[in-house]
């Protein structure tokens, strides 16, 4: 049996977050990855994962990635996810942010923009926060798509076995919208164990 | 005849009755009568190989599908499909074994729900009203479960576990009449097509009777005025990933028939059962190149001509597609024409020139990874002896959102591997342009980043979810049956007469490739997620 809880029962212990109405509704939805941490997703937003392909405990990668509103055919997301050692994705958060600082491909040619990796904080845990601007083929396999840039930031918690990853990711048309989403999710961040 | 026995030959009666109707029909055939939706469900498992907390699982994921307990929760229908199938052989597939007809529902019916929480938060408006009415109108198990477009179930649903969408319920509402409006007039239309069509064949019919007599020549211009300009899709609908590029600015034809006709021959062609051309040497120098030639080497796809190459180029708003009906891949034309324009030189210039043929074929080649592995993926699914119905044009049963994450999977790490071989950053700056942001996209998250950034523009392709319900719907009745006939065979053997041995055997094999499709697909993505974390460490050298 999964890890996962989600319980819906939240409302007040988050309307004190920093979350506009206009962005992400005036609730909130406390997500509890059992005995790793808990952390409050907008209302209304859904699972984005498929269920496909490896179950978290054989990637040791658990978490949950939400979608809300779309537009350019693009949905935010917010992922919160714990790498523990050993996990098959990203044995390290130096690793996690040298592939996602930097284009992966070591080029870019859509020219993205990739932001500083800065120390910073997460509530009370120390974090590496950078950010970076991406173009999205849309639709993928249009011959001319358009090209939509995506603003994406992370925060990327070191703890002392395995790494969190806190990730934003939204069309740049409504990014500074939804950031406060984001930040509220931040905020409500709550390891179970370091 | 005990009550029992007179019950359970009564429900045969019934069964056979709605299996045979729907082996008569496509998939979205009649829906299950109303004595029988909730009869099987609330049985508990016969067996007691299961544990208890297997038992507690089919019993929460049974009751999150009954209306009449009003759970229906996206949540639980979720948790129930990632954990069903878990284990070799998975408690899905026991259960299946055992109760063919809840484990259908059970499956089915979840995944309905999931797909129908996806669905309200992916999509608005008219868009909204038309998914929403295709999922309710007897095309899944929602109808049963007490949905359809405007309804208190619907609503209430929507409030309970998507409170912040009650507004956008309400806007699809409104379409509801267009919706109506719609399907009756493309009803008239499909109806004066068809008169149409009944009337050109009986015309063609009657020329074709005056040909005889002719010299070849002119049997062969006339045919060649009458047929040539026939679409290879035959209905009309969009083929697979038309749906994805709608509404795509067209390039002028810079490119002629005769033109596209040669390169796609000096690309690939079969010569001596084995593919031969400019893709082949590229293709070599990869591990999912190789594997897509092993797929066209391959004798036993041969034998069935599965595997059987056919590519060419058409104008097309989309990159490319398979096309499973006329077993075609074609390239959009714009392809070459980009990459002479981006060397300075004309069609005619690039196919007289060995070594822009040999970029050329670099340039394609991570699209042709992709298209001929969906094109493998029909072949792996009919050898797996999965019942393949091809319908709406070019459209498959077997093809869902997880078809295409496998081939981006291909497509990206032929390039990747291509790329990190020959040159690097130059290699990839030469790339074509959407092949290479997969391969950006691939290399930093992997098949779920590829399938995030996707997702939203493949509106005509379901997620397996979506056609898990759907092909479980159809297949409902036929489970039902299979069931009864079960639990005669097991409860009272002496009623199995032959021609009911024969309906269960037929039963059985039947509901196996409906469960086989779906244990196929989520091995298939199992092991594909496992080799593509192997390959992403091996090549981003953590």
């Amino acid at each position: 049996m999964r890890k996962m809880r989600f319980l819906l029962a939240a409302s007040v212990l988050c309307l004190g977050a920093a979350l506009s109405a206009a962005a992400a509704g005036p609730a909130a939805s406390v997500y509890t990855e059992k005995g790793l941490f808990t952390v409050s997703f907008p209302e209304g937003w859904v699972r984005a994962e498929t269920g496909l392909g490896l179950s978290s405990e054989e990637k040791k990668v658990y978490g949950a990635e939400l979608a809300g509103p779309e537009s350019s055919g693009i949905a935010v997301r917010i992922g919160v996810h714990y790498y523990a050692p050993g996990n098959l994705l990203q044995p390290t958060a130096k690793g996690f942010i040298k592939l996602h600082s930097r284009p992966a491909l070591g080029v870019d040619p859509d020219d993205g923009v990739y932001g500083n990796v800065k120390a910073s904080k997460v509530g009370n845990y120390r974090a590496e926060v950078f950010d970076r601007t991406t173009y999205v083929y849309v639709p993928p396999d249009a011959m001319n798509p358009k090209k939509v840039p995506v603003y994406e930031r992370f925060a990327v918690v070191p703890v002392r076995r395995g790494f969190y990853v806190l990730r934003y990711y939204a069309p740049k048309e409504t990014a500074e919208r939804y950031l406060p989403a984001f930040e509220a999710v931040l905020s409500s961040f709550r390891m179970l164990k370091r | 005849m005990t009550k029992g026995q007179v019950r359970v030959l009564a429900a045969l009666l019934i069964t056979t009755a709605f299996c045979m109707a729907v082996r008569h029909r496509r998939a979205g055939g009649a829906a299950v009568p109303a004595d029988l939706r909730d009869a099987p469900a609330d049985t508990r498992p016969a067996s007691s190989g299961y544990s208890r907390s297997e038992l507690d699982l089919l019993k929460e994921c049974t009751y999150n599908i009954n209306p009449a307990r009003r759970t229906l929760s996206p949540e639980t229908a979720l948790r129930c499909l990632e954990t069903l199938h878990e284990g070799k052989p998975s408690l899905i597939e026991r259960y299946a074994a055992e109760r063919p007809y809840d484990a259908n529902r059970l499956i089915g019916h979840n995944s309905a729900l999931v797909e129908l929480k996806k669905t309200i938060a992916g999509f608005k408006s008219y868009g909204l009203a038309y998914r929403l009415d295709q999922m309710m109108t007897g095309d899944t198990g929602l109808a049963d479960m007490g949905f359809s477009l405007v309804s208190e179930q619907t609503r209430w649903w929507v409030s309970k576990y998507m409170p912040g969408e009650q507004e956008v319920l309400k806007d699809a509402e409104i379409w509801q009449e267009s919706i109506l409006k719609d399907k009756e007039e493309k009803a008239a239309q499909k109806n004066a097509a068809a008169a149409k069509r009944e009337k050109d064949m009986a015309a063609a019919a009657k020329s074709i009777n005056a040909l005889s007599g002719k010299s070849a020549a002119d049997q062969g211009r006339y045919l060649s005025r009458t047929f040539d300009n026939a679409s290879s899709a035959g209905s009309g609908a969009p083929p697979v990933h038309l749906a994805a590029a709608a509404g795509a600015p067209r390039q002028p034809r810079a490119m002629t028939a005769e033109e596209g006709k040669a390169i796609a021959s000096a690309m690939i062609r079969m010569k001596g059962g084995k593919p031969e051309g400019y893709f082949v040497d590229v293709l070599g120098q990869t591990a999912a190149g190789r594997r897509t030639l092993d797929f066209y080497n391959d004798p036993g796809y041969a034998k069935t001509g599965d595997n059987g190459i056919n590519v060419g180029f058409e104008g097309q708003s989309s990159i490319a597609f398979w096309n499973p009906v006329s077993r075609q891949i074609r390239f959009n034309p714009q392809l070459v024409t980009d990459f002479a324009a981006s060397r300075g030189m004309t069609v005619r210039q690039v196919m007289g020139n060995k070594a822009a043929m040999k970029e050329l074929a670099v340039y394609i080649s991570p699209v042709f990874v992709h298209e001929a592995e969906h094109q493998n993926q029909t072949a792996r699914a009919k050898a797996s002896g999965i019942a393949v119905e091809e319908f709406k044009g070019a459209m498959s049963n077997v093809y869902t959102m997880a078809s295409e994450d496998l081939s981006y999977k291909w497509e990206a790490e032929h390039l990747i591997e291509y790329c990190s071989r020959n040159g690097g950053a130059a290699c990839y700056a030469k790339a074509q342009p959407n092949a290479r942001r997969d391969a950006e996209v691939y290399m930093a998250d992997g098949m779920q980043g590829l399938e995030r950034e996707k997702r939203g523009s493949y509106l005509g392709v379901r997620t397996l979810e979506g056609r898990t319900a759907r092909d479980f719907k159809a297949a409902q009745s036929c489970a039902a049956q299979l069931q009864t006939l079960e639990t005669l065979q097991r409860s009272y053997p002496d009623l199995m007469t032959p021609p009911r041995k024969r309906e269960l055997e037929e039963s059985r094999r039947l509901m196996n490739t409906r469960f086989k499709w779906y244990a196929l697909t989520y091995g298939e993505m199992s092991e594909a997620e496992k080799g593509s974390l192997d390959f992403r460490r091996r090549y981003s050298g953590s």
